[in-house]
């Protein structure tokens, strides 16, 4: 027996290796699509373009000081236009961002020599823009620290950031990372499942199974153990990836965020099945999983809260099997909460693995 | 000393809504037979053998396969039978060899799996995905799979459908060294020339009854007896119909058509024309050396000379269409 469903095992794993385009939808798909989603909404760091001009006649070495440090500056893209009118151009095509225009008074010789009184650095930016105030900022305290170069005056004061108390920023990774894996086993279940068993039904493979002293449990089981030994190593997969190349960080207990993708394999290998019983043809129940499941992907907040669907559908989507399973992933995984706290959505991913292994007890043929 | 009953199957019945698909058969089949299950396409081979291999169940009568009953124990019948399966597939991303021990592991015993590929003639193609073997190779695996177990008695379903002349020679010869080994087997086939080439014995089944059961060569002696003898008529004679033509003339104004000569020809039961306005003239007849004898003295009075003259065996495709009134072939 145990021979048997080793047998099926090894036999669903040469073919899932062999098979790329199993490999592409169950590894390569959701790190594309996190890599993709997480760099086109998440860029969270804010760039500046900034042109400087230099309005003195003669470049002065405050000037070259000033750019140079800018430049330094990691969020500032910096370069010289050569007249105030140019610069400002820009700055209305929004190829820059802020335009920094030097004074064109004398600069004073050396630090430590007073000058001739406040010099006026202009900084323009586009009205209304709040990001622009970030700007104009960093380029203020710039501005603090050469003069405090220059007059050799020791800082008073200095401020110390510090991260304390309350829950830390939560990246974009962060929260794909979570989606994303209940993605890769809703899929498994769905879209390979249906479409692995429907064809088999249909090539006849089942009633070869069939005509030997297996028992025809043990090759389900056989199946049903190769899927999750490909949802575990996939899942595994992406975890990595998603930590140490995209940056995710997972702040909950790694054992229950464990333990929630297993039951959600569990529950939609059940679904998986159920679905290959209800369609006569691989094609048929393949089209079936994807309808259910495509839609369901985008619904049930893998890439982007809920709340930003409509208010009406609200209460059907909080209830997709998906929606569970990645609440619960995703505020474990947050560190918000525990197996405990969800225990609502468990208990419905549950019923629903309890409903998926009843009709495909119920409906299950052989060939 | 009689053989072992291998297969005993009584008054089996198997209905599909109110098509009687199964009607009544019986029959038994000794151990070290090849039996043949002959018939068209929707005759109730393949459900009949499904039975045997307890892969269906039966709506009526007994079957006992190795003795033991199909429908009370099934896994004890598929322990000791071999089951090649009409159109069914494979993994198709697995080796020969891995489809091979994978099934092998199915099984409680079986034979080395290198010894099976040596018998299918598939040991040079063992790392070769199944998906990429040919027809006749994808049908020599799937014998492989059916004598992995080391049978006692291996089913084939239509084992030569779809192949070509010399790969269905090859199979031909790989189901006699199966037999030589001392297996039972039983297969299905709509080809009289299978049925007559491989069987020890054949039942000949038709929309789901059972007509007639013997060796191939009892079957025509009864129910076809006598040959066919085919004929090309002589040049410048364009039908049986036209009279005899006079030597270097044409014909013979008023004469008695040939065909109505050849129908006198001693024990001489039919005259056919396959194709009409053709040269060939087919002639059934119960005893070919008495028409024979009489077609030779009708060449020398009057001077004909066919252009061939070939004696034909009646086969079972005589047997099929005395039995039913219909060809086999549609």
């Amino acid at each position: 027996m145990m021979k048997g469903v080793w047998a099926v095992v090894r036999m669903s794993f040469l073919t899932y290796f062999r098979d790329r385009s199993s490999v592409f939808w169950g590894i390569l798909f959701p790190l594309l699509l996190m890599g993709l989603i997480g760099t086109v909404f998440g860029e969270a760091s804010v760039q500046f373009d900034v042109a400087v001009v230099r309005q003195a006649e003669e470049a002065g070495w405050f000037s070259d000081w000033f750019v140079e440090t800018l430049d330094q500056i990691e969020v500032f893209t910096v370069w010289e236009e050569a007249s105030l009118d140019e610069a400002l151009a820009a700055l209305a095509e929004q190829r820059a961002s802020l335009v920094v225009a030097l004074p064109a008074g004398a600069w004073p010789d050396r630090p430590g020599t007073a000058g001739s009184g406040p010099q006026t650095i202009t900084v323009y930016h586009r009205p209304g823009s709040q990001v622009a105030d970030l700007g104009v900022s960093i380029i203020r305290d710039v501005v603090t620290r050469l003069e405090q170069g220059i007059s050799g005056r020791p800082a008073l004061m200095t401020v110390e950031v510090q991260e304390a108390g309350g829950s830390p920023g939560f990246d974009m990774f962060d929260y794909l990372l979570p989606g994303i894996i209940a993605m890769t086993l809703m899929q498994t279940g769905l879209m390979g499942v249906t479409w692995v068993v429907a064809n088999y039904r249909e090539q006849k493979l089942l009633k070869r199974v069939l005509a030997t002293p297996f028992p025809p449990g043990g090759f389900l089981v056989g199946l049903i153990g190769r899927f999750t030994a490909r949802n575990l190593m996939e899942v595994t997969i992406i975890f990595l990836v998603g930590t140490y190349v995209f940056g995710a960080q997972t702040r909950g207990d790694l054992v229950q965020y464990f333990l929630i993708c297993l039951l959600g394999s569990v529950a939609f290998l059940a679904m998986g099945m159920a679905i290959s019983t209800l369609s006569p043809t691989a094609e048929a129940a393949n089209n079936l999983g994807n309808v259910i499941g495509f839609p369901m992907m985008f619904l049930s907040g893998v890439f982007w809260p809920r709340e930003m669907m409509p208010e009406a559908l609200r209460p059907v989507l909080d209830r997709l099997p998906l929606a569970h399973l990645v609440d619960a992933l995703r505020g474990v995984a947050e560190g918000t909460g525990t197996l405990v706290d969800y225990a609502g959505e468990l208990t419905a991913l549950l019923l629903w693995t309890v409903v998926g292994i009843g009709v495909a007890a119920w409906r299950f043929r052989w060939e | 000393m009689a053989a072992r009953v291998m297969v005993r199957v009584e008054s089996l019945v198997k209905r599909y809504g109110r098509v009687l698909a199964v009607d009544h058969v019986s029959f038994t089949v000794d151990e070290g037979e090849v039996f043949g299950l002959l018939g068209p396409n929707g005759a109730g081979k393949t459900t009949t053998l499904e039975i045997l291999e307890g892969l269906r169940r039966p709506d009526g009568g007994r079957v006992e396969v190795a003795g033991h009953s199909v429908v009370d124990d099934p896994r004890a019948v598929r322990a000791v039978i071999g089951v090649q399966l009409q159109e069914a597939g494979f993994f198709d991303l697995l080796t020969v060899r891995e489809t091979l021990e994978t099934f092998a592991a199915f099984h409680r015993r079986g034979l080395p799996v290198d010894q099976v590929l040596e018998r299918v003639g598939l040991r040079d193609r063992h790392r070769v995905l199944v998906r990429n073997l040919s027809g006749g190779q994808k049908q020599r695996l799937s014998i492989a799979l059916a004598l992995i177990n080391d049978p006692r008695i291996v089913f084939l379903d239509e084992p030569t459908t779809g192949l070509d002349p010399q790969a269905r020679r090859n199979l031909w010869e790989m189901i006699r060294q199966i037999r030589r080994e001392g297996r039972t087997l039983i297969l299905t086939t709509h080809s009289m020339e299978e049925a007559e080439a491989l069987c020890d014995r054949v039942a000949i089944m038709d929309r789901g009854r059972l007509l007639a059961l013997d060796r191939p060569d009892r079957l025509v002696a009864e129910h076809a007896p006598g040959a066919w003898i085919i004929l090309e008529l002589p040049y410048g004679l364009a039908t049986p119909a036209a009279g005899l033509p006079v030597p270097n003339g044409g014909p013979e104004p008023g004469a008695e058509p040939l065909s109505d000569r050849l129908r006198r020809l001693p024990a001489v039961e039919a005259v056919s024309v396959p194709e009409p306005g053709g040269p060939t003239v087919l002639l059934r007849t119960r005893d070919a050396t008495a028409t024979l004898r009489g077609l030779s003295e009708l060449q020398a009075a009057e001077g004909l000379a066919f252009r061939s003259l070939r004696v034909e065996q009646a086969s079972l495709e005589d047997v099929f269409l005395q039995l039913t009134g219909r060809e086999l072939r549609e």
